[in-house]
């Protein structure tokens, strides 16, 4: 219980073949990834894949069932100079009933040295939080007002935030978005945004981390990300024709049309082609994208389960 | 910042745009434009991305940087961009534009007549 | 101490729930206690008859009335508390140190409340009508060491016990929360059972003791609770 300064050169979160069962159900079955420190990620997925689950892993909420996990080189379960470096505030965080958000907002700063005040004071302000409102009579905007203002202010080395957005309006959302990138430039940290409002986030990340099926399906650059794979629509042979023996995520069809999300870049060739045949080439989202892969980790599901039955 | 549709990353458009305000006078030559941070938060990126723009218009010999200071409009930059611009246009513009109309069967005479009645 | 000190600031959030509230209910007993005396007052005439004298000394409405409050103060610091400390960067470790030491500052204030109150009585000579609340056998009969003693064990073991179950339903769920209620509950008869076996044993031994026997199992018990709570902690999870 010494205090020493937390260390001077943060390198970032590590996670090595990490698994996580709950009773007799895998929910992460092979999670591996390096995020160094200092960059915004997204962790993104479909509902129910882990997202939380492997955030509560990192910062010793829950307990790995195997493989490692390192913050700064140091596994952070029961470690509290690394933990006192992580914020992570979950979606449906339990206050004390007996608590106002004034109470929650005199208590928490005792947790940080990092704490900052102004911000705390900033963000109460621009949410309109109400100060002598007892947390369970918040409603869910200002659920998740207040958790924005508490993690922002804590100005933890690794600021996790689930699904932060949840209940708050269009002006609200616009000063979550400002309010963390003005606190991250100001004052560079790690944030680890796990989010399904993938598209109206998507500018905000450096990179994104796509959970699927237990594993990391995708770790890449955001940009890499939007060209990781297109959807192209016309007639079904010649849709067909130009995919080749690419990868089709998902096919959606309308009597002879097909439109296919294919993984991989769209190619000069597939250009020319596409002009010829008729055929439409449109970027797809990232949050197609993601919708994809997950849609594509259930029909191999499915497929698997038809197999073995 | 919305992607564009044709899936150009983010980081081009924000480059496309400190261009586009170069051009129409918003930052004259050795003025100093806006920092990563302040493109961040303006266009609502990550700081990356806004910082993957300047270096994209730097390595275009568009701006320069000058240590410890920011970055800067080079010397006949606007110049240089309308140039560009102009190279670009016929591919950008042209190409498709001739091949709307061929698809729609107009012939090349028809196309100059509607350009000409449009520029009237 | 310094990881320590944010949970002991989480637990004393609401100075006046921990800290104030089990000595108004102390109040609020005595309160009903003069009520109830001062009814047979006026049906018997003052003072009190011998009859209610004697039965008043047996009064253990100072025993009964905190222990509920004092549960329920254990489990929200372990479930919700416990959340909270864990979201803002604590280890499990850490908070149930800073919670015990909360937990020691409420069973100081019950035990000074009581010692308070107790003090009162006996200056007011029983609030002037021979009824009491506090100078009663169950506290030592006016020894305000032992009052003081007996209702701060008291609080211990109902704030660990309280925590003990707030633990079990973070580490285990509601099933086993359950099985633990029944288990403790089955635990507690056969210990009373035993010791109403072995009664003859083990008399000779605490003879003289007098209250002080129930103080020191009750220490020995919140002991117990207490190590249940920390070892089950350290499994609890968010």
């Amino acid at each position: 219980m010494t205090p020493s300064p937390p260390s001077a050169h943060p390198s970032g979160i590590s996670l090595n073949h990490v698994t996580k069962n709950f009773g007799r159900k895998q929910v992460l079955t092979d999670v591996t990834a390096e995020l160094p420190s200092g960059r915004i990620y997204g962790l993104l997925g479909s509902n129910g894949v882990g997202k939380t689950t492997l955030m509560s892993l990192i910062c010793g909420h829950q307990f790995r069932t195997g493989g490692r996990i390192l913050i700064d080189g140091i596994d952070p379960v029961e470690n509290p100079m690394v933990l006192q470096r992580t914020c992570f505030v979950h979606e449906d965080q339990l206050y004390n009933d007996s608590f106002s958000v004034r109470d929650i907002l005199a208590v928490i700063p005792a947790f940080y040295p990092t704490w900052s005040a102004e911000t705390a004071d900033r963000l109460v302000t621009r949410f309109r939080l109400p100060l002598d409102t007892k947390s369970k009579k918040l409603s869910r905007g200002q659920r998740s007002a207040l958790a924005i203002t508490l993690s922002l202010a804590s100005r933890a080395a690794y600021t996790f935030l689930d699904e932060p957005y949840l209940g708050l309006d269009a002006s609200s959302r616009s000063i979550l978005y400002d309010e963390l990138l003005a606190e991250y430039a100001a004052h560079p940290r790690t944030f680890i945004i796990s989010t399904h409002l993938i598209d109206e986030v998507a500018d905000l990340m450096e990179e994104v981390v796509v959970l699927e099926d237990g594993v990391v399906a995708v770790q890449t650059d955001v940009d890499e990300a939007r060209a990781a794979c297109f959807i192209v629509r016309g007639r079904e042979a010649e849709v067909r024709t130009l995919v080749g023996d690419r990868e089709i995520l998902t096919e959606r069809h309308l009597g002879t049309i097909l439109s296919a999300t294919v993984r991989g870049a769209v190619t000069p060739d597939d250009r020319t082609l596409a002009e010829r045949t008729h055929l439409t080439i449109e970027a797809a989202s990232l949050q197609e994208f993601v919708a994809a892969l997950g849609l594509h980790a259930l029909d191999e599901v499915a497929r698997k389960t038809e197999v073995a039955s | 910042m919305t992607p564009s549709p044709d899936g150009r990353p983010i980081f081009l458009e924000i480059a496309d745009q400190i261009a586009a305000d170069i051009l129409v006078g918003a930052y004259p030559e050795q003025a100093q434009v806006p920092s990563t941070n302040e493109l961040s938060v303006h266009y609502r990126v990550n700081p990356a991305t806004a910082g993957k723009a300047l270096n994209r218009l730097v390595d275009d010999g568009v701006l320069y940087k000058r240590r410890g200071l920011g970055m800067f409009v080079a010397e006949g930059a606007p110049e240089a961009l309308r140039a560009r611009r102009r190279a670009a246009f016929a591919d950008e513009y042209v190409r498709p534009f001739l091949a709307e109309g061929r698809r729609l069967g107009l012939s090349l005479d028809e196309i100059t007549d509607l350009i000409h009645k449009e520029d009237r | 101490m310094t990881h320590v000190r944010p949970n002991l600031r989480l637990y004393l959030a609401n100075r006046t729930g921990v800290l104030l509230t089990p000595v108004v209910i102390l109040t609020i007993m005595l309160g009903l206690s003069l009520i109830v005396a001062g009814f047979i007052g006026i049906a018997t005439g003052f003072p009190l008859p011998e009859g209610t004298v004697v039965r008043m000394r047996y009064n253990g409405g100072a025993l009964y009335c905190v222990p509920g409050f004092l549960l329920s103060v254990g489990v929200l610091a372990m479930n919700r508390n416990f959340s909270m400390a864990l979201a803002f960067g604590s280890t499990r470790r850490n908070f149930w140190l800073g919670t015990s030491i909360g937990f020691i500052l409420t069973s100081l204030a019950v035990g000074v409340g009581t010692v308070l109150l107790l003090g009162l009585e006996i200056l007011t000579d029983h609030w002037f009508i021979n009824a009491r609340a506090f100078d009663v056998v169950a506290l030592g009969s006016g020894d305000p060491v032992q009052a003081f003693a007996t209702m701060f064990v008291l609080s211990m073991l109902s704030l660990y016990t309280g925590a003990f179950f707030g633990t079990i339903y973070r580490a285990l769920g509601t099933v086993w929360t359950s099985v633990a209620a029944v288990g403790l509950g089955v635990l507690a008869l056969c210990a009373g059972a035993a010791f109403l076996w072995k009664w003859d044993v083990i008399a000779p031994q605490v003879v003289g003791w007098e209250a002080w026997f129930f103080v020191a199992l009750g220490l020995v018990t919140a002991a117990l609770m207490a190590a249940a709570s920390y070892g089950a902690n350290r499994s609890a999870t968010v």
